[in-house]
């Protein structure tokens, strides 16, 4: 208690708290946080410190269960994609992007459905990151955020995997946007280096190249096959 | 005899040594034209030299008299279940599987880091970006690109039998040839490795387990529902489907060309559910596969461990509702029955999900050892005494012999061999146990094959006469007679009741009013010490407890909270119970569109008949099985195998499936056990049970409706070893090698349903009167008599059961002419101490069993109202509306009888309160005449009440 000097903040945006004043707390050590939210607080406070930071924002305390941290990350960005979504529901209109698409081979069906169909991006987007919402805060496979069980673990894959294609589609049809977005957050690299080393995708699925390794890549693939995108995108034989 | 009796005859010796009973045709064309292919399979088969005839038959003779070798189990072993899965039609598209792969292959040749061919070769994390780039594909919108990566993910769950494959520069070598003068290029046939297919399915079950890690459980489940949803489109000219098949793959193209014309005739083929063959059999790959625990690998103690835990992640897994569904697999599924049945998806193939279902089914709820555990646990649990484990005991007994003498006998009662006195033919109805020929239903019998039988039976005792020179029978095992009976005998309340009661009114001729069962005051001695041994024998089932239990409930409903255990029957039964009897009706339905001869009902043959096949051709039995005669191993008889084993499986499976669940129920409550009966019944599951029975029952169990080399894990092995060819049927690999000293040839899936149907049986008819003289009107006793023969004791204990329940109903005359099967069940079935089965006589006994079953009725409603109301509003009765007998009126308290009286005028005035059609027409006039018109003399009124006023104020 001697430590912090300020007596009682209250790390909470309270009604009518001012837009300077939003989020704005000082930090706190992660062996402070009493509550029993504290690895989302700890990450939040991550970000807000350096959201470019990646590395800093994925390296776990000490002693930290992985499957709680995995948990938490997927859920923070599936919070963070929700701001990615609004700022696509003003040009990713059903009329232009009727298909979820990333590049041209893949058209997906979405999944969030009783039975999967098609939907424009735009749905496909919302009704993804709602998806997840709902799986990631059921009450059945994530009981818990303070230990989390196995079987509920390997679902992350596949949540991860669908929340990648809205990256993958404003990367490829909303380039601007995404990139404007992503200056700001760094929330796709930030993304790709979670999967990477959790191991919930595989390299050759990530086809936003973020990551330098990515972008060398790219390059060395566009230099042998003089076909940019080539390797990237495992190409399909029609 | 099936398909191949006469063949089996070179091969395993002289069948009439082996059985009692003769061969005997069934009466349907198809059975003829197949037998009639079967004397060519014999050509075939004389025309090349036999090997070892003069070793093989004597052997088999020594052997062969003995008890099958069958071992009643919750399923067969992992290999034989999966070849089950698929029919010899689907066998060209294991090759489309392995095309799909190869395709898939090279489109990573041409990229940076290009993976190695075979699967096995991947390293795990390479196997692991494949699987997940296949399930990535499983969610494109393009159904080509689905349908492509759901073949892959089923070829590596078949064990990716590519890696087996020859290096190719071996496969080919030179030959002279002298014709042409020169070395031509042979296709060597390769060295088949014996354990080659075993290994393809130990492959296959590594494979599954990296499939589960990598979500593709998940993912096909997602798939499935994707596709369940696509309609059948009945309309035949559609050239978009055409085309749709066509751009799938070439074959289909073909397919489409030929039966372009004949489309409109034809009902749905294999053309029709692909793909959802093609996920349902993936699914089934995983759960057999990862759930075998004995699939024989040699694997590290770490890795065994990893795989434990897997298997039992997995099944908690497919018990989950699935991704964005409300439901689980099995409601999934469950809920497939329905649409199939009532015709609107009549393309979903019924094989395949009546395999899942049971298998899903199994895991959930557990086998029959899960249930004798269970069930010994809840009556340890309740105080009650534990009981043997029948199946336990019933497997140790030796099969028992039903005499030749009583056929001896039974030969002097055929028509014309003696004239039947009026009194005594309804007797004699009953007494001929291998009544086949003149008491069965007369669709099924023919005079001639009776004369036939004869006949067959005199040229046997010829043979044995003289023709075949005796051979020395083996030692027969001197099996210890058994000094005391294999079941402790039971007695129940109510029989000691009735004792009593009995006594007291020979002695006394007395009754007390309120049965009183505790003083036996004024009885002799040697009936007291009757009284002690039956109390000291009574067994309390868990059933009666539950019963008094219910009682108790309905009727203290404010004292007694019901403590409902969160067991994963109940789960189940909640899930099941409002299309509860739509889904047994398509159950029986399937069950009844099984039965060999059935020619109508539902097509179930979808996941059979291929395009060219006329599906319409088949099913009005007018397909021509002759026309091959090149070589009777091919296409029709094929085909014919292919219908009957098909029907077998589904038999199988749904037998389980019934039986699964009517145990489970029984064990979890006696109402919900009664509710799934009812089911059963009312949709008359007891002729159809018997109807199966009802059939040439060695040939039944001995049927050879297998292809042993076109079976799952071989086919595919042979496939890829001998440069890529199916393999060409002969004698040799036409059946599962066997070793001579096997004994008795039988075939595990049909003994297996006959036992379930039988254990069914058992079930559905125990304890209800009316049900036991269903049996009766149905002439069962004749029926079960001759299932006897089948020397597996576990069939025979419940057979006998059977006989035993009906013995009262039989008459004397019957018991007299089968004093062999009396005795049987005198030693093998558990004894009843006050049930004279054996003596009384009720032919004539008329009772009200419209009651009996009304009264279980009732009760049933009414725990479905007081358990299941909340969660379906429609179980909800009226409790007047079931007025049970002899209730008082604590039976009917009706809880909304003290729901409070909202009496608030705030509450009440605002209440929405809807007014209806004629009020809102006529309100008007109404008005109109009842206040505007009507003159009050408001003054006068108010003078004339004035004294009410003040009587209210003071």
């Amino acid at each position: 208690m001697t430590a912090t000097a300020e007596r009682r903040v209250i790390r909470r945006n309270g009604p009518g708290t001012k837009r300077e004043d939003w989020n704005n707390w000082p930090p706190l050590a992660f062996e402070e946080m009493d509550t029993a939210l504290n690895i989302q607080q700890y990450i939040q406070q991550l970000i807000k410190a350096n959201p470019s930071d990646v590395d800093a924002i994925l390296t776990p305390p000490v002693d930290q269960d992985e499957g709680v941290w995995k948990y938490e990350h997927l859920r923070q960005f599936c919070i963070e994609l929700n701001g990615l979504a609004l700022l696509l529901q003003r040009e990713c209109v059903p009329d232009t992007c009727q298909q979820m698409t990333a590049t041209e081979q893949w058209i997906f069906l979405c999944a969030a459905h009783k039975n999967p169909n098609e939907c424009p991006a735009i749905d496909y987007t919302r009704h993804t990151l709602d998806g997840a919402a709902s799986l990631l805060n059921s009450n059945k496979y994530f009981p818990s955020r303070i230990s989390i069980k196995e079987l509920s673990i390997s679902k992350l894959g596949s949540i991860a995997r669908r929340v990648y294609r809205i990256f993958s589609h404003a990367f490829y049809h909303h380039k601007k946007l995404f990139d404007d977005f992503e200056n700001e957050t760094h929330l796709c690299k930030r993304f790709t280096t979670y999967v990477t080393k959790y191991n919930l995708m595989q390299q050759d699925h990530l086809i936003v190249p973020i990551l330098p390794s990515q972008q060398q890549q790219l390059s060395a693939a566009a230099n042998q096959a003089n076909l940019p995108n080539a390797a990237i995108v495992s190409p399909q034989k029609s | 005899m099936g398909i191949r009796p006469n063949f089996a005859e070179d091969v395993y010796g002289d069948r009439k040594t082996e059985e009692s009973d003769q061969p005997e045709y069934s009466e349907s064309s198809l059975a003829h034209r197949r037998s009639a292919n079967v004397l060519k399979l014999k050509q075939v088969k004389e025309a090349q030299p036999l090997i070892g005839t003069g070793i093989g038959p004597i052997n088999e003779n020594v052997e062969i008299d003995k008890d099958l070798d069958f071992e009643y189990g919750d399923s067969d072993t992992g290999i034989k279940e999966m070849a089950e899965l698929y029919s010899y039609s689907e066998m060209e598209e294991f090759a489309l599987n392995i095309n799909c792969w190869k395709e898939y292959m090279e489109t990573f040749e041409d990229s940076i880091n290009p993976l190695p061919r075979n699967f096995e070769d991947l390293t795990e994390s390479q196997k692991d970006f494949v699987i997940q780039d296949l399930c990535t594909r499983m969610e494109s919108a393009d159904s080509g690109i689905r349908l492509k990566s759901a073949r892959n993910i089923l070829f590596i769950l078949q064990g990716s039998v590519t890696d087996f494959a020859n290096p190719e520069n071996e496969q080919i070598e030179y030959q002279y040839d002298k014709n042409l003068m020169m070395n031509v290029p042979v296709q060597k046939s390769k060295e088949l490795d014996p354990d080659g297919p075993l290994q393809v399915y130990q492959r296959a079950v590594k494979n599954s387990f990296v499939c589960y890690r990598n979500g593709v459980y998940q993912s096909l489940c997602t798939l499935l529902m994707t596709e369940i949803k696509e309609p059948y489109e009945f309309l035949p000219s559609n050239d978009g489907r055409i085309s749709k098949a066509s751009s799938r793959d070439s074959k289909h193209a073909s397919y489409a060309d030929l039966s372009d014309s004949e489309r409109n005739k034809q009902g749905p083929t294999m053309a029709d559910n692909e793909m959802l063959r093609i996920i349902m059999s993936s699914i089934y790959h995983m759960i057999v596969q990862i759930l075998d625990e004995k699939s024989g690998r040699g694997i590290s103690e770490a890795q065994n461990i990893k795989e434990k835990e897997a298997r039992l992640l997995f099944k908690d897994d497919i018990q989950e509702p699935i991704e964005n569904g409300n439901e689980p697999l099995l409601i999934v599924l469950l809920n497939m029955l329905h649409p199939f049945y009532i015709g609107t998806s009549p393309h979903y193939p019924i094989k395949k999900m009546v395999l899942l279902i049971w298998k899903v089914l199994l895991l959930t709820l557990g086998g029959w050892q899960d249930i004798e555990s269970k069930k010994q646990e809840k009556r340890k649990k309740a105080g009650l005494e534990i009981m043997e484990n029948t199946l336990k005991v019933a497997e140790s007994m030796p099969a028992f012999i039903l005499k030749e003498q009583d056929e001896v006998k039974n030969l002097a009662h055929r028509p014309g061999t003696l004239a039947r006195a009026g009194m005594m033919a309804r007797q004699m109805a009953y007494n001929d146990d291998s009544g086949r020929d003149d008491d069965d239903p007369p669709e099924s019998a023919s005079s001639s094959s009776g004369n036939e039988e004869v006949d067959n039976r005199q040229n046997e005792n010829n043979d044995k006469s003289g023709e075949q020179t005796p051979r020395v029978g083996s030692p027969v095992p001197v099996i210890p007679q058994r000094k005391i009976l294999p079941w402790r005998s039971k007695t129940t309340s109510a029989d000691i009741e009735k004792f009593i009661e009995s006594g007291r009114h020979k002695y006394f001729n007395y009754n007390f009013d309120n049965s009183d069962t505790t003083t036996l005051f004024g009885f002799p001695p040697s009936f007291i010490g009757a009284v002690n041994i039956l109390r000291k024998n009574r067994y309390e089932s868990l059933s009666e407890k539950q019963i008094a239990e219910d009682e108790e409930l309905n009727r203290y409903l404010f004292s007694r909270k019901e403590a409902i255990e969160e067991t994963k029957t109940e789960e189940i039964y909640r899930k099941l119970l409002p299309n509860m009897s739509q889904y047994i009706c398509s159950l029986v339905k399937v069950l009844v569109s099984s039965v060999p001869s059935n020619k109508e009902g539902l097509n179930v043959l979808i996941d059979l008949l291929t395009p060219e096949m006329e599906a319409s051709d088949i099913l009005s039995n007018s397909i021509s099985l002759d026309h091959s005669t090149s070589s009777p191993l091919e296409d029709g008889f094929r085909l014919a195998i292919d219908i009957n084993r098909h029907k077998e499986i589904i038999v199988k499976s749904l037998s389980s499936i019934l039986l699964l669940l009517v145990k489970h129920f029984k064990l979890n409550h006696i109402y919900q056990f009664e509710f799934i009966c009812q089911q059963i019944v009312y949709v008359n599951g007891i002729p159809l049970i018997l109807k199966f029975l009802d059939q040439n029952t060695t040939k039944y169990i001995q049927s050879r409706h297998e292809i042993y080399a076109y079976n799952y894990p071989q086919c595919l092995y042979h496939y890829v070893r001998n440069g890529e060819e199916w393999p060409i049927l002969t004698q040799d690999n036409i059946e599962e090698p066997r070793s001579p000293y096997a004994g008795p040839y039988f075939m595990w899936r049909n003994v297996f349903y006959t036992i379930n149907l039988v254990r069914l049986l058992n079930k559905l008819v125990k304890g209800k009167n009316d049900r036991v003289k269903m049996l009766m009107a149905f002439k069962s006793a004749p029926i079960l008599k001759r299932l006897l023969k089948v020397r597996v004791s576990i069939l025979q204990l419940y057979i006998l059961k059977a006989i035993k329940m009906q013995s009262r109903f039989l008459g004397r005359q019957w018991r007299k002419t089968n004093m062999a099967t009396i005795s049987a069940i005198y030693s093998r079935v558990r004894h009843r101490m006050t049930d004279d089965w054996a003596f009384s006589s009720d032919i004539k006994r008329k009772c009200d069993y419209q009651k009996e079953d009304n009264l279980i009725k009732a009760s049933i409603e009414r725990f479905h109202s007081r358990r299941y109301a909340k969660y379906y509003p429609q179980f909800a009765i009226e409790v007047n509306d079931a007025p049970m007998p002899g209730d008082d009126y604590l039976n009917r308290v009706d809880m909304r009888d003290f729901e409070p009286v909202d009496n608030c005028a705030h509450s009440v005035l605002g209440l929405d309160i809807t007014l209806g059609k004629k009020f809102k027409q006529n309100y008007e006039k109404w008005m109109e005449q009842e206040v505007f018109r009507a003159k009050i003399n408001w003054d006068k009124l108010l003078i004339e009440t004035r004294g009410f006023e003040d009587l209210l104020l003071s």
